[in-house]
């Protein structure tokens, strides 16, 4: 009996070992790669309602560097109110759509973002307080004008496949990639709670960081014209546009590089950052002929004058120097040629 | 049952080789440097920090010997004070921790610390977002300190780099993280991974390849060298952090464009510490390299990559460039734009 005992304790032994060793070895395998995922991966509204859905990235030990997210809602329910960029850990956008893009954005029910970490990102530092993995947020609105014509439907904000992350490997080289969509479970009922973003575009009144602007040709862009670049960040709400003006011409919507209308670089020109909440920073370039005119203008510095003084002066003694020695041998001479006429 | 018993032995046999395979495969991946952050100022004690706030983790003046008065926190979180701790004759016993009264810690500056390694006596340019906003010197160990309170709280992107003796570039090293408002974020750990330079970018099959860099004092330098079957040969960096490996050509597949890349491992403070991989050098086994375009995306050529090269990159975006094109597969896309961010300087 303990015998028969002892073998059933040792084959339920072998059982658990066996599932816990099989999902231990196979586990590793399954979750390689970097995974791009929405949050919440679930979530229940109800019409009125105003919410968020966070798009994040697990790089899962790699070192990654670019994103290019393509994502689709479902536009005939939800509508996208604006896309918060001031957590993102993306420091370098090559396309963001702005807030002129909401619009056609809510027409097609597609959304695009791509754009970079310089040096790359490697996941989460042990220690951050926060989960620092999010590229944007989306922040939607379900109309309430709908109460009694919809009924309760599950709908899903998805990630679409031609998504890419690429390695910080100096090679471009595409990651592994899973994917995990945002289920959506809308209520016929009213609801209509805070709207959080309004709330936070309320609360934004820092303006985008500081920045400069570079004035460049090169022989290969522009035909070899003159064009700026500019570039800053927003640590709320994120950059929305930017505008430039050169002299007394108006503000217009610009993406850097911009190519200079005025090439004789005698104007003043100026860079309007604004983030998402309406806030701005101007950055102002003096280009150099600009520069270079009011120095040609300016009355001369004292120390210059002080400078001048001295050397004439020096001169003015060397000269005064010269004549009296000059006098003094002339005098010397005619009283020789003097003293050589008197009679002996 | 023989069947099942076969069936048992063969998964046990999957169960135990398959971590390895994982292993393997994750070995194969960077390994990131142990880099911690502790933020001082947030009521929790972690990381380096003894104390933080009015939470001394159960320790009053009783603790230190004392029967009256209160400990504060000092140092960014480093140090209990016990100069408010004193001893009464027949005192009630001591109080913990904070301000007298009940008062409630001032709210100080939001501050950003970084404590890290490069190289000896060079000079360490930091970027945020991108963008260069300052320059500090390491000491003869190669450590670098940095301290801030122009630094909007919120996700932060740090990055750091440097030349070393060589003139040799690091590879850009960036931390992502968040900084706590009316607090001090101390990062620990932010090393930088060895340089890495070749004596020849194009070498005969079978002669000697010099590679050589620069990390930090004393430590062991694993060299990787892609081929078919990756070779690793390992060597010792002196205490003025300068390395290098002669390294026979013979096992390289010949007319063939190689790689190498480097990193450092050493033990500080008790813990192992493994750096990620520097930037990988390319050389040539054979007699005639095929001509590069525009290397390192330094796409204006001068020195740097940074916002104007990213804007060049824009201008020729979708275009057939063969300068912006960096791995020249006929179009100027994503991948180039990825290379241009691995090469990042600010």
């Amino acid at each position: 009996m303990r015998i028969a005992n002892c073998k059933l304790k040792i084959a339920n032994l072998n059982w658990k070992a066996l599932i816990s060793a099989i999902f231990l070895s196979f586990f590793p395998v399954f979750v390689f790669g970097a995974t791009l995922y929405l949050e919440p991966k679930e979530g229940e509204y109800k019409l009125g309602d105003h919410f968020g859905v966070k798009i994040r990235i697990d790089p899962e030990g790699e070192c990654i560097n670019t994103i290019s997210v393509d994502l689709s809602f479902p536009n005939d329910i939800l509508v996208l109110e604006g896309i918060d960029l001031g957590e993102s850990i993306v420091t370098i956008w090559v396309d963001k759509p702005s807030s002129f893009d909401i619009k056609k954005i809510n027409e097609t029910g597609k959304i695009h973002f791509s754009g970079g970490i310089p040096g790359g990102y490697c996941g989460r530092i042990p220690g951050d307080p926060g989960l620092t993995n999010m590229v944007a947020e989306l922040r939607f609105y379900i109309p309430s004008m709908m109460v009694g014509e919809v009924k309760e439907e599950t709908e899903e904000i998805k990630i679409l496949e031609n998504s890419q992350v690429f390695l910080n490997d100096g090679k471009g080289t595409l990651a592994k990639l899973n994917f995990q969509d945002s289920k959506i479970k809308i209520l016929p009922t009213a609801g209509g709670g805070l709207n959080e973003w309004r709330e936070k575009l309320l609360n934004d009144t820092t303006p985008p960081e500081p920045f400069e602007i570079r004035i460049q040709k090169n022989p290969n862009i522009f035909e070899g014209k003159y064009f700026i670049v500019f570039y800053t960040t927003d640590k709320e709400t994120g950059i929305d546009y930017y505008m430039v003006k050169e002299g007394e011409r108006d503000w217009k919507v610009a993406k850097s590089p911009y190519l200079l209308e005025n090439q004789n670089l005698d104007e003043e020109i100026k860079v309007k950052a604004v983030d998402r909440a309406g806030n701005e920073t101007i950055a102002t370039l003096y280009p150099e002929k600009i520069k270079e005119k009011p120095k040609a203008i300016a009355p001369p510095k004292k120390e210059v004058n002080l400078k001048k003084i001295i050397q004439i002066s020096i001169i003015s003694i060397l000269v005064l120097v010269l004549i009296f020695v000059a006098v003094l041998f002339i005098k010397k001479k005619l009283m020789f040629k003097k003293g050589k006429n008197l009679p002996s | 049952m023989e069947l099942w018993k076969r069936f048992l032995k063969v998964f046990l046999l999957i169960s135990i080789f398959c971590p390895f395979l994982s292993l393997k495969t994750f070995a194969q991946k960077q390994i990131p440097t142990i880099v911690g952050i502790s933020v001082c100022g947030d009521g929790s004690i972690d990381g380096f920090e003894v104390c933080d706030g009015d939470n001394f983790g159960g320790k009053t003046c009783a603790t230190y010997g004392y029967n009256r008065g209160y400990l504060l926190c000092v140092d960014n979180c480093t140090r209990i004070s016990v100069e408010h701790c004193y001893t009464e004759p027949g005192g009630m016993g001591a109080g913990g921790g904070g301000y007298p009264g009940g008062a409630t810690r001032p709210l100080g500056p939001t501050t950003l610390i970084v404590l890290g390694k490069a190289y000896p006596d060079t000079e360490v340019k930091i970027l945020k977002d991108g963008k260069e906003i300052a320059r500090v010197r390491t000491d003869s160990q190669a450590n670098f300190s940095w301290q801030t309170t122009d630094i909007t709280p919120g996700v932060n992107s740090l990055s750091f780099w440097a030349d070393d003796k060589f003139g040799l570039r690091s590879i850009l090293y960036t931390l992502t993280f968040e900084v706590m408002p009316n607090a001090v974020t101390t990062v620990r750990g932010a090393y930088l991974p060895p340089t890495i330079g070749v004596d020849k970018n194009i070498v005969k099959r079978g002669e000697t390849l010099k590679i050589f860099g620069q990390t930090i004092p004393e430590a062991k330098v694993p060299v990787y060298i892609a081929s078919p079957a990756e070779i690793i040969q390992e060597t010792d960096s002196k205490k003025t952090g300068e390395w290098d490996i002669l390294f026979d050509t013979t096992p390289l597949e010949d007319e063939t464009m190689h790689t190498a890349k480097s990193q450092f491992k050493t033990t500080i403070e008790g813990s192992t510490v493994v750096s990620g991989f520097s930037k990988f050098v390319t050389f040539y086994v054979g007699k005639k390299a095929p001509a590069g375009i525009c290397p390192g995306a330094d796409l204006n050529q001068d020195g740097k990559v940074n916002l104007i090269d990213f804007s060049i990159l824009l201008y020729y975006w979708g275009t057939n460039n063969p300068c912006a094109d960096q791995n020249q597969d006929g179009i100027v896309n994503l991948v180039d734009f990825s290379i241009m961010m691995y090469y990042w300087t600010g």
